[in-house]
């Protein structure tokens, strides 16, 4: 748990508290508690035997509720699971905001209305649009499959105090509580569209194309994720696995969102060019229950392909060599910070002009 | 070879009673607890995280973290987090008399710190709701109760020994931090203890510390009172880092703390029975509770400018701290009386140019 936890926890504890005959969970401070699942105490969800990350607070019923981790019956409902974060606040540039969102993917999947809250003050961060955008997409494309959950995006305390509020008051089938959510989904759909036709003229293409989703010369939808390396999973210090799980579901949901991409038919290559085949294999076997590298390659793979370096073909000798060169570097320090952006030019350039194909 | 002291109820008893001197007592159907006033055991709740029993609270538990406490992100930095003052503009949030407006308990009657093992969450439940009956039974006030939780793997219980390091050294007139911000890409020491003479004297002269203190002490004055000590004693200036380990042996990462040359003197603090590191001293107990401390083999590198440079930084951050003791419509005067915009940018200015002697006078007589 980061420092900042405990604060978002205490602010929903003395903002909200427990009304109606909701009841509360969370795990302050020294506790792993969170990480076991909804069945055993936790905040952690799943589906089917595989667990997603664990969220940070819950307001729950004691009502019967079938938890599709194991399809059992169990004697706490949960009602509206958080997922907080201070990312806005804490100078955390990059991909902080996004790392999280797998985490209420799992309560959402459940069919838990889930909150991902991004705490902003006077002079945070700007909260980047793909975050609200990944969700709205993601509960756009549930919904229709027939969950009744969302998955909703907020920087507001405000939002999700109202939403308790109505819950504790009236249960998760008054029409106040619907309200409020399609409220929130609304003002997630507003901001991400709004910032889509004021920085893109509403082109979805170029939209993607900055966050390096592309389709090739031969029709495929690549995401290149440049950074993903061996030592992003198998090093514990590194948080890689988290940031690659949530920026490869960002990427396919904002992709069917766009209507660009036909989820029953279309599949999105996730290009990791400075991977080797050999070491995708090797992580597979060292740590086939790490979380996030299951969630990637075993539960939230539908419409994804992950492309290792050995499937690229075409790239020049000098290309290998970059690759090579780059494998266990610093991809943010001199030079290789500029080597591997200018590599990924190139392999970019060379996927939709044809010169470079994946197998 | 090195081998881990298993914590069980007994030792963490007996770590309180023989190693720390607190008293014990003997409750009815419950067993031993140990004894602390309503200040004391504050400081304990907050350093460790260990809840008081509260009926009204998820798990029955209200817990207050260091966590909370937040002012800085990073050292040598004056980037203002939420935790005692809102980012929404100036505003006193999480302080010792907001929990206390929140829960009076906290201020009233001895505290007893009852250790619990349990090898899983639902026993702990479990244990904790027989113990609220028997308390009842007995006819006692639940909030009287912190409760420390003893996992069967030994895991959890850093915070324990964060908390036992800070009282051993507060008692030799240190000031104590712990999880202190520090700065990006070093991490986070568990808890670093600092003699810095002027400012020591000051606190004790106005009455803010009785000899040493933790954060949280110099926090507590509005609530529980100023101090009067005084001491012949002229502390040296001196920093001293701590990393607590209770599943492991050895920590070698203090090593990333002691890179700094901020410190002079570094301990690994691991329930362990072993030798110290050449890297570090070692701040262990034995099985009797009593408190063992080892010194390295190897003295720590370590530069007198470049602690003298942290310590200004430290000055600043403690004026934030002692600024807790004050309502919010305090400071706003306070801030205003001085010249400083009613702001958090304001706020900052203010601590930074304000005198310690001068800001722990105007604090005394706004509490007086």
């Amino acid at each position: 748990m980061s420092k900042s936890d405990a604060i978002l926890k205490k602010q929903l504890d003395n903002t909200i508290g427990s009304p109606g005959n909701l009841k509360r969970r969370r795990f302050i401070s020294g506790s792993n508690q969170d990480q076991h699942l909804w069945k055993d105490g936790g905040l952690t969800f799943g589906i089917n035997g595989v667990s997603y990350g664990s969220c940070d607070f819950a307001w729950y019923t004691e009502d019967s509720w079938v938890d599709p981790f194991d399809n059992q019956t169990y004697s706490e409902k949960p009602q509206l699971v958080v997922e907080a974060t201070d990312a806005l606040n804490t100078r955390s540039f990059g991909d902080a905001q996004v790392q999280r969102i797998h985490h209420g993917l799992g309560s959402f999947r459940c069919n838990v209305d889930t909150v991902y809250w991004l705490r902003s003050v006077d002079d945070s961060e700007r909260l980047q649009e793909y975050v609200p955008g990944t969700a709205y997409f993601l509960t756009d494309f549930y919904q229709k499959q027939g969950l009744t959950s969302s998955y909703l995006v907020t920087t507001n305390l405000e939002d999700i105090r109202e939403l308790v509020e109505l819950l504790g008051n009236g249960g998760n089938q008054s029409e106040k509580y619907k309200k409020k959510k399609k409220e929130i989904l609304q003002k997630m759909h507003d901001y991400f569209f709004n910032f889509l036709q004021k920085e893109y003229d509403g082109n979805w293409i170029r939209y993607l194309a900055g966050e390096q989703i592309f389709k090739t010369f031969e029709n495929k939808w690549v995401k290149i994720m440049p950074g993903v390396r061996k030592q992003n999973w198998l090093d514990s210090s590194k948080r890689g696995g988290h940031i690659f799980v949530s920026k490869t579901i960002a990427s396919k949901y904002l992709l069917i969102g766009s209507n660009l991409f036909d989820p029953t038919k279309n599949t999105l290559n996730i290009l990791w060019p400075l991977m080797p085949r050999a070491d995708y294999d090797e992580i597979n076997i060292s740590k086939p229950n790490d979380k996030e590298w299951r969630l990637l390659t075993k539960v939230e793979n539908a419409n994804t392909r992950i492309v290792t370096n050995d499937e690229i073909i075409g790239l020049s000798d000098i290309q290998k060599k970059g690759v090579n060169s780059l494998q266990n570097a610093n991809l943010n320090r001199a030079p290789f910070k500029t080597n591997k952006n200018k590599l990924m030019r190139e392999i970019t350039s060379g996927l939709i002009s044809g010169r470079i194909t994946l197998n | 070879m090195a081998k881990l002291i298993k914590i069980t109820h007994d030792l963490i008893i007996n770590i309180l009673n023989h190693g720390l001197n607190f008293p014990v007592k003997e409750i009815d159907s419950i067993g031993k607890v140990v004894v602390m006033n309503a200040r004391d055991a504050l400081s304990y709740a907050i350093i460790t995280s260990h809840g008081y029993l509260d009926e009204t609270e998820p798990d029955s538990m209200y817990v207050l973290a260091r966590d909370h406490f937040r002012i800085f992100n990073q050292a040598d930095d004056f980037d203002l987090q939420e935790g005692v003052f809102s980012l929404s503009g100036l505003r006193l949030v999480t302080t010792i008399n907001t929990e206390i407006q929140r829960k009076a308990f906290l201020k009233s009657n001895e505290k007893y710190i009852l250790p619990i093992e349990y090898s899983g969450y639902s026993e702990l439940k479990s244990k904790i709701s027989e113990l609220l009956l028997q308390i009842k039974t007995n006819g006692m006030n639940c909030n009287n109760f912190i409760i420390c939780p003893i996992s069967a793997q030994n895991s959890g219980l850093e915070s324990f020994f964060e908390y036992v390091v800070s009282v051993v050294f507060n008692r030799k007139m240190f000031l104590t931090d712990t999880q202190i911000p520090f700065f990006y890409g070093v991490g986070t020491p568990d808890v670093a203890a600092y003699k810095i003479s002027n400012l020591i004297e000051l606190l004790q002269k106005y009455g803010f510390l009785n000899g040493g203190g933790s954060i949280i002490d110099l926090m507590s004055v509005s609530a529980f009172g100023l101090s009067d000590f005084s001491s012949d004693e002229s502390p040296l200036d001196e920093s001293i880092v701590f990393e607590v380990k209770t599943c492991q042996t050895s920590s070698p990462q203090i090593k990333k703390y002691t890179k700094t040359k901020i410190f002079s003197k570094a301990y690994e603090v691991i329930p362990v029975d072993k030798q110290s590191e050449k890297y570090a001293g070692l701040f262990t107990i034995n099985s009797d509770g009593k408190i063992i401390l080892l010194e390295s083999s190897e003295s720590v590198d370590f530069e007198e400018s470049i602690q003298k440079k942290y310590f200004q930084w430290i000055e600043i951050y403690l004026k934030m701290y002692l600024l807790a003791n004050l309502k919010t419509d305090e400071l706003e005067k306070l801030l205003s009386e001085h010249d400083h915009e009613i702001s958090n940018s304001g706020l900052i200015d203010f601590a930074k140019t304000i005198s310690f002697e001068k800001l722990l006078k105007s604090i005394r007589n706004i509490l007086l």
